[in-house]
């Protein structure tokens, strides 16, 4: 059952959409992840969910209720700010505590509750310390542990990781996903980071400009980027246009230069043959080779760049036929030098294809 | 370095020592000595003119009144500046140049001005009562004019201004999430405000507490248009000095009022840090 | 309490604050002396009236020699004292901050007893400077806090660089750092021009038959008149404010000028 829906959610400021007809379900118990570049209107939407932000048109659905006419106050989501918002003047204790004396929840059952919570994110020791008394990671499990005390429908994350330092950040993600999963809470969690979005999500919505622009599981995402916008902001960089040559059921058939290949079709690829793609294969599955091989994707080009950083070896090869395009090979340094001259052929399984239409083609994703 | 910048200093030091702390020394002088004011101090300690002052009740009758008004103006001020603050928080920006010059503009026209409008709108003669008596509602003017609710109104429109700002110094400060992490716990606004925001601005309305009580307690020339007859201690003051030419009795006045003013100033800082957040945390859960 | 109730709320106190500005404005130009809600008719005459009595010409000109003077004197007094404090990087700074700010503080009460014991006491005549010494003492700590803020902000590397290129200390000072904080210096004379302009507190001790103050010709004017001349009076210095609050606003932020909260 979806815990969360948003159906057609748009939001302007100032004439410029910022949230763009956005619908969304995620199913009870799952986290969804809001993936993209700062400005695309992730906090905008999460806080349509919450009610602190109305939208101009669209419905918010939480727990199977229509809940866009309601408050923030009375929607029961648990949320945890970029800021954190800590009620400085309260000790942690107190602050997990809030949710509940504004519930009316008495005092030997609420405090009862608020041991449990900090026990669940393992700060039983520090209940009555304050905010500036506790730890950049502590202040974030106070935070957490008060967005959850009221059992809450969905837990809404604002980047709350984005000012933690590396180590601390992978222990704070561990956590939330192990708490989280734990107690099946619908969470819905926003950052920019895509490798944080791969590792905590069930689901990851990339967004663009108040679109999604895919949604799916973080490993269809990252594999089978839907978008060239997509598969650049899960860091993809060799891009080359490529042609349709042939729609056959759930196979295509790309040409690219002299070479054509059949891929596994994308879910969403459909039109002419002739039509233009733009296709993108990931760094580690790449190969160099001096001559071009007998079949299967091959591209001729130039070596500019070697650089040896211990266990990998990472080649710069600029396109001989797309001199404006240069792809990056990572290869294993023990595999001892790939080639002899410059002069190279790129060549990869068919199946490493990731085929996207280009943006020319995509009436959807016009600019 | 640090030796040229003391030098730019020295005017200003010289203007705050020559122009304020010498002739507040003075005047502290002029209370316990034996001198007859104005003339030469006689360097001779006495507490004769405090005798003198004091022999009569009267005067801390008044000091109590004027203490009494000070605080119940302090208040008002206080309530009044709140709901303000929190509407030049809660503004636009567009809105908020046009509140702060609403809040502010009372303190740019002298009192003279300030005070002459209330006159036009309460007196007996004044809008209120024109009003009033041709739509036949009253048959008498109403007295509103040289009462103490007058003399109230007039120093709290005067004074809101400085709670008005030392409120919102103190709500600027809260991180507005922190306001949003409450709605979506689901407080209401009582909750917020009660919880949240007083227990926050306390800084702010303790600055905005002070400030508006002394300058209550040192007020004269609004108690003396507005209250008439009915005055307050800094009226008594004045008229000491350049009515009854009784200087001595004019300093020694002067000085219980300061220490008054401080001793309020005190009690309500003191008032505020037991309000504010205990040194050692509440009981908590756990 | 709900939004539209505190909206509400809010507005009805903001039309009291103004009330009072309003029905002097209001009575400058009814026809009625005694001011009658609706008016019987609406005239500047009362403004013609106002500027037939000499005392309140007399007044003015008076005013507007004790502003300008001690404008003038505070300036150098002010600016010299936001160039320390911008340039000192001192725990003493705080402290002295709050004691340049002492004046704004003190009531007016106070500071007008205290001089003027003070200048008896000194045995010296000096007439019309010992308002002019009051009103500087007054308002020299606005000049200084609206020229420190401006300076503050200021980039310091500003003046490294001009350091850099050989500029001696009172070149920086002249023509990179006054400049800069023209804004704020401007800002801050001008309210230090009104707040001695509007003052009655300190003036009523300092003032002598030779400094009867704009104000306190009003003031006196009042004890036997109540015409709406001084309507008028008080209508032209309401509006005249007005106009000079809205470019500070521009300038400077009304709100900086008081800071109350740090001072
Ligand atoms: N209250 C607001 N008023 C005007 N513009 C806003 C407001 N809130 C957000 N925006 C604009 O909406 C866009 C999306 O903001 P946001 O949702 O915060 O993006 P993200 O969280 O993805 O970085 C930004 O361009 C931002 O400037
Ligand atoms: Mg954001």
């Amino acid at each position: 059952m979806a815990e969360l829906v948003l159906d057609c959610i748009t939001k302007r400021y100032g004439g410029t959409a910022v949230v763009d007809a956005l619908s969304l379900s995620l199913p009870s118990g799952k986290l969804l992840t809001l993936l993209g570049p700062s400005g695309c209107g992730k906090s905008t939407t999460l806080r349509i969910i919450a009610g602190l932000t109305p939208a101009d048109s669209g419905r918010v659905h939480l727990g199977g209720r229509d809940v866009t006419a309601l408050k923030a106050r009375a929607r029961n989501v648990g949320m945890v700010f970029q800021s954190l918002a800590l009620f400085p003047h309260m000790s942690a204790a107190d602050n997990i505590a809030f949710p509940l004396r504004v519930e009316g929840v008495s005092g030997r059952d609420r405090d009862r509750r608020v041991g449990k919570a900090l026990d669940l994110v393992r700060m039983g020791g520090f209940a009555r310390r304050y905010p500036d008394q506790l730890s950049g990671g502590q202040r974030q499990r106070v935070a957490l542990a008060r967005a959850i005390i009221s059992n809450p429908g969905v837990l809404l994350l604002d980047e709350p990781f984005s000012a933690l330092d590396r180590r601390l950040r992978d222990e704070m993600q561990e956590e939330l996903r192990s708490l989280v999963g734990r107690l099946g809470i619908t969470t819905v969690f926003v950052t920019h980071d895509q490798e944080e979005a791969i590792r905590l999500s069930d689901l990851v919505a990339v967004m663009r400009a108040g679109r999604i622009e895919q949604l799916a599981g973080p490993r269809v995402v990252y594999n089978a980027p839907r978008t060239p916008f997509v598969a650049d902001f899960m860091g993809s960089v060799n891009f080359v246009e490529a042609e349709i040559a042939n729609l056959a059921g759930d196979q295509v058939t790309v040409r690219l230069g002299q070479s054509a290949f059949a891929v596994p079709r994308p879910t969403d690829l459909d039109g002419a043959p002739d039509l233009g793609v733009l296709i993108n294969v990931r760094p580690e599955r790449v190969t160099l080779a001096d001559t071009p091989p007998a079949a299967g994707p091959a591209l001729a080009g130039t070596v500019t760049n070697r650089v040896f950083d211990g266990a990998f070896v990472t080649y710069t090869v600029r396109l001989s036929e797309r001199p404006e395009r240069s792809w990056i090979i990572r290869r294993l340094s023990s595999e001892g030098p790939a080639t002899a001259s410059d002069a190279v052929w790129l060549t990869w399984p068919a199946d490493a294809t990731q085929v996207m239409v280009s943006h020319a083609n995509r009436s959807s994703n016009s600019r | 370095m640090p030796v040229r910048v003391s030098f730019l200093l020295l005017p200003a030091f010289a203007v705050l020592l020559l122009l304020l702390a010498l002739p507040l020394l003075i005047l502290l002088a002029s209370s316990v000595d034996s001198s007859r004011q104005p003339g030469p101090l006689a360097f001779d300690f006495t507490l004769r003119h405090y005798g003198e002052v004091f022999y009569d009740s009267y005067y801390l009758e008044m000091l109590a009144r004027t203490v009494k008004l000070s605080a119940i103006v302090t208040a008002l001020c206080l309530v009044v500046g709140y709901v303000l603050a929190v509407a030049l928080w809660i503004a636009g920006p567009r809105q908020r140049v046009y509140l702060m010059l609403i809040v502010v503009a009372p303190l740019l026209v002298s009192v003279v001005a300030r005070t002459y409008g209330w006159m036009l709108i309460l007196g007996e003669r004044g809008l209120i009562n024109t009003s009033l008596l041709s739509l036949g509602l009253i048959e008498t003017p109403l007295r509103m004019l040289f009462t103490d609710g007058a003399i109230v109104l007039g120093l709290v429109h005067l004074l809101t201004a400085f709670a008005v700002l030392s409120i919102h110094a103190s709500l600027e400060k809260i991180d507005w999430e922190i306001v949003e992490a409450a709605v979506v716990a689901g407080a209401g606004p009582l909750r917020i405000f009660a919880a949240i925001l007083l227990p926050l601005s306390l800084p702010g309305l303790a600055v905005g507490a002070t400030l508006v009580f002394s300058l209550a307690m040192s007020a004269y020339i609004t108690p003396a248009l507005m209250g008439g007859n009915l005055s307050a201690m800094a009226t008594l003051i004045y008229q000491k000095f350049m009515v009854s030419f009784d200087w001595n009795g004019g300093a020694v006045l002067a000085v219980v009022l300061l220490l008054a003013a401080l001793i309020g100033v005190l009690f309500i800082v003191m008032v505020a840090m037991a309000f504010g957040r205990p040194r050692t945390p509440r009981e908590g859960a756990a | 309490m709900s939004r539209g109730l505190f909206a509400w709320v809010s507005t009805l106190l903001q039309v009291w604050l103004l009330l009072p500005l309003a029905a002097i404005v209001y009575a400058s130009v009814a026809t009625d002396a005694v001011p009658v809600f609706p008016p019987t008719g609406i005239t500047l005459h009362w403004y013609a009236a106002a500027y037939d009595v000499g005392s309140f010409r007399r007044g003015l000109e008076i005013s507007l020699i004790v502003a300008c003077l001690s404008t003038v004197l505070a300036m150098p007094v002010g600016l010299t004292a936001a160039l320390a404090l911008a340039r000192w990087q001192s725990p003493w700074r705080a402290p002295i901050e709050t004691a340049l700010m002492a004046p704004i503080f003190v009531p007016g009460l106070v500071i007008g007893i205290a001089l003027m014991m003070a200048v008896a006491a000194s045995g010296l005549d000096i007439g019309f400077g010992r308002l002019i010494l009051g009103h500087t003492l007054m308002i020299f700590p606005y000049i200084a806090r609206t020229t420190y803020a401006s300076l503050a902000v200021q980039d310091a590397s500003l003046e490294e660089a001009a350091r850099t290129m050989g500029a001696g200390e009172f070149r920086i000072v002249w023509s990179v750092q006054l400049p800069l904080a023209r804004p704020g210096i401007v800002a801050g004379t001008i309210f230090a021009f009104i707040m001695s302009f509007d003052d009655v507190p300190v003036a009523l001790f300092l003032a002598d038959a030779r400094t009867t103050t704009l104000p306190l010709a009003v003031l006196s004017y009042l004890e036997y008149n109540f015409d709406p001349a001084v309507a008028a009076v008080s209508a032209a210095q309401v509006i005249f404010t007005f106009f000079a609050a809205v470019l500070l606003e521009r300038l400077f932020g009304l709100k900086r000028l008081w800071g109350a909260g740090n001072g």
